[in-house]
């Protein structure tokens, strides 16, 4: 049985959307996984992350909380705000939707979120804060033992 | 912000690198934009053989060259892409508008 936690605060500047993903990435790279793993976990936390700081905050100070948790072959990734939250989640999770459309923001993040994930769950409040969390079951190569 | 590009017979080759997040593609959207109003390029080739890392923000930097260029005439190319990036592009269709290498 493996189980393992952190926890992670940043203030929501475009500057921490790299470091943001990259300590997940460390951190989750202690359940042997395959370099395309890291990489979609890298986008997907990437997508969350910028997410919270072009929409929940708008450029406002604040904080970005990251959980990641390991059990056994499961990797769970919240990203937590107390920004402005989302209006409509069924439509900002639609590919191609943006509430900036002058922002070149793409509108594909959640779209990329679920392709790269096994599972995204949002959940949001007007002027609370969004709630993403992120679940990808890993495939784990057994251990060989050489004798 | 600084990029490195070079224009050769009207077309403009602009090389990307490491990581294209939200906070690059703002800084080079503003860098690319301006090489291309400054010589008058009629294609636009982006290349991504020193890129590591491409999320959405890097869709929308190509995108937005891709509706310059077309406002202008010209045409956008992407050029020597991993995997990685190739499976980003694809979740926004980017290969049936332009080439991707």
């Amino acid at each position: 049985m493996k189980e393992d936690f952190m926890r992670l605060i940043i203030q929501p500047k475009s500057e921490n959307e790299s470091f943001a993903r990259a300590t997940v990435a460390a951190f989750a790279s202690r359940m042997n996984l395959t370099l395309e793993e890291i990489s979609d976990i890298q986008t997907a936390v990437s997508e969350a992350v910028t997410n919270s700081v072009v929409h929940g905050y708008k450029d406002k100070k604040g904080e970005i909380e990251i959980i990641v948790i390991i059990e056994n072959n499961t990797l769970t990734i919240k990203i937590n705000d107390f920004g402005v939250g989302i209006r409509n989640i069924k439509l900002a999770r639609k590919p191609f939707y943006t509430t900036v459309p002058e922002g070149e923001r793409s509108g594909m993040g959640f779209t990329i979120m679920e392709a790269f994930m096994d599972e995204v769950s949002v959940i949001s409040q007007i002027d609370v804060g969004t709630r993403v969390t992120l679940t990808k079951e890993i495939s784990q190569e057994e251990d060989i033992d050489l004798e | 912000m600084e990029v490195k590009y070079k224009i050769h017979n009207e077309n403009l080759i602009v090389y990307l690198k490491n990581e294209i997040d939200h906070h690059m593609s703002e800084k080079l959207r503003t860098s690319i934009d301006s090489l291309i109003d400054n010589a008058d390029v009629i294609s636009l080739v982006i290349d991504f053989k020193s890129v590591n890392f491409v999320d959405s923000s890097g869709i929308g930097l190509i995108l937005g060259r891709y509706k310059k260029m077309r406002s202008i005439g010209g045409k956008i190319k992407i050029i020597n892409t991993t995997k990685q990036i190739k499976k980003i592009l694809h979740m926004a269709s980017i290969e049936t508008i332009m080439t991707v290498n």
